[in-house]
């Protein structure tokens, strides 16, 4: 087997005939049932443009309130910003750092991320800076956490609505058009084709 | 190294762009050359890190379900909550939805994780050939899983800051809080940590390589 034919599966080290997969679908690991690599319809420009719009979104969900509540003729409502404000307020500054990382400051790096990768692809240049970029992005990836954040959110606007009157508000919106265009990039392009444009002297 | 394994055939694999190269092609000493990354034959340490990082887990468990995650004052008094008050909480007011979310979520996906990583990581250790692909599957479901243990600390967080009106209604984050982020964030590095390729890497199959 030459290097350039044969693929090793990440799960099992198993080193196996590269085959190309029907269009949408996916290579599994002869051996561990992983997924090799994917097939995907979308292409780069489809991946640009989801990443691109998950960024406007995303500034759109930091800017809009999450929730408002109305109490006792009182208003209230909170902010992405906010959930790690009121944790902090509420004396756990660790958890508050934590909240502040997975949904917010990792989420908005990893966008950056993949905007300083895809950007220079769809231009036709393989840079080491886009490079660098998808190696930190991959890393961070299982940080990302607005998707948990979206879930957590719905739990506790169904938890709250029993007791007070609550409106969601526009970031919630914003959060879940983030998520899905953050999966749908995800699934318009499998990373091993993007490493492969990605090769030095491309 | 197991047979067939690209490690076999004196490959290493990049396991951020999954090229496999000759240790001797690597330009800069142990960096893959297309991406930059550290190459290992295996994550350095796997066992030894994941026993580690399960066990600094491990530790937090009971102070995650056994502290309040959140306590709420209101002028009719104040009232702690654990995940499993809060769990019971809901269920009790008619939200089984959400109380399901919630209860699988923080409790018996910690606990699923916490039997699986121990199985997975002794499995290793004593290089056991036994149910190696259903170990694979399990690794992946751990993997995947892990991080949405996480909704909980949201709810407390968003309830957090609403819910901010002293005298009349008020909640703040508990010491549960910490304990539980705590036990979260562990077990997601000790699942990172343990190189699943170690579950292939059985005695058995170093037998039939050779």
């Amino acid at each position: 087997m030459r290097a350039a034919e044969a693929v090793a599966c990440l799960h099992c080290d198993l080193l196996q005939r590269r085959v190309t997969p029907p269009l949408h679908g996916v290579a599994l690991c002869a051996r561990c049932g992983a997924v090799l690599y994917r097939r995907p319809g979308g292409g780069l420009d489809a991946a640009l443009a989801c990443t691109l719009g998950a960024a406007i979104l995303f500034v759109a969900a930091n800017a809009l309130p999450l929730a408002e509540l109305s109490l006792r003729g009182q208003q209230a409502s909170a902010t992405l910003f906010g959930l790690a404000v009121a944790m902090a307020s509420g004396g756990e500054a660790p958890v508050a750092a934590l909240v502040l990382l997975v949904t917010l400051v990792v989420p908005a790096l990893h966008i950056a991320l993949l905007l300083a990768t895809l950007v220079p692809l769809r231009l036709g240049r393989s840079s080491s800076v886009a490079r660098w970029s998808l190696r930190r992005a991959s890393a961070l990836r299982t940080w990302a956490m607005l998707d948990v954040l979206l879930l957590g959110l719905l739990a506790s606007i169904v938890k709250l609505s029993a007791v007070a009157a609550l409106a969601p508000g526009g970031a919630l919106w914003a959060l879940a058009a983030t998520v899905m265009l953050r999966t749908a990039a995800a699934a318009s392009v499998d990373s091993a084709d993007l490493w492969a444009r990605l090769e030095p002297g491309r | 190294m197991n047979p067939g394994s690209a490690a076999a055939y004196g490959l290493l694999v990049c396991e951020i762009c999954a090229l496999a190269q000759r240790p001797a092609r690597a330009a800069a000493a142990g960096c893959c050359v297309r991406c930059g990354a550290r190459l290992h034959l295996r994550r350095p340490d796997a066992l030894a890190r994941a026993w580690g990082l399960l066990l600094a887990s491990a530790l937090f468990y009971v102070p995650a379900y056994a502290l309040p995650i959140m306590q709420s004052n209101s002028l009719f008094g104040a009232q702690s909550d654990t995940i499993l008050s809060g769990i019971a909480y809901l269920w009790a007011s008619g939200s089984w939805l959400v109380a399901m979310v919630i209860f699988v979520a923080s409790v018996v996906v910690p606990f699923a994780k916490l039997a699986a990583l121990t199985l997975l990581l002794a499995t290793a250790q004593r290089r056991s050939a036994w149910r190696q692909r259903d170990r694979a599957r399990l690794y992946r479901l751990v993997e995947l899983t892990g991080r949405w243990s996480m909704v909980d600390v949201f709810v407390v967080a968003l309830l957090a800051a609403l819910l901010h009106f002293p005298p009349f209604a008020q909640v703040t984050p508990g010491p549960g809080a910490f304990a539980f982020c705590a036990m979260v964030v562990f077990s997601i590095l000790a699942a990172a940590a343990f190189d699943p390729r170690l579950t292939w890497d059985s005695a058995a199959g170093a037998r039939q390589a050779r």
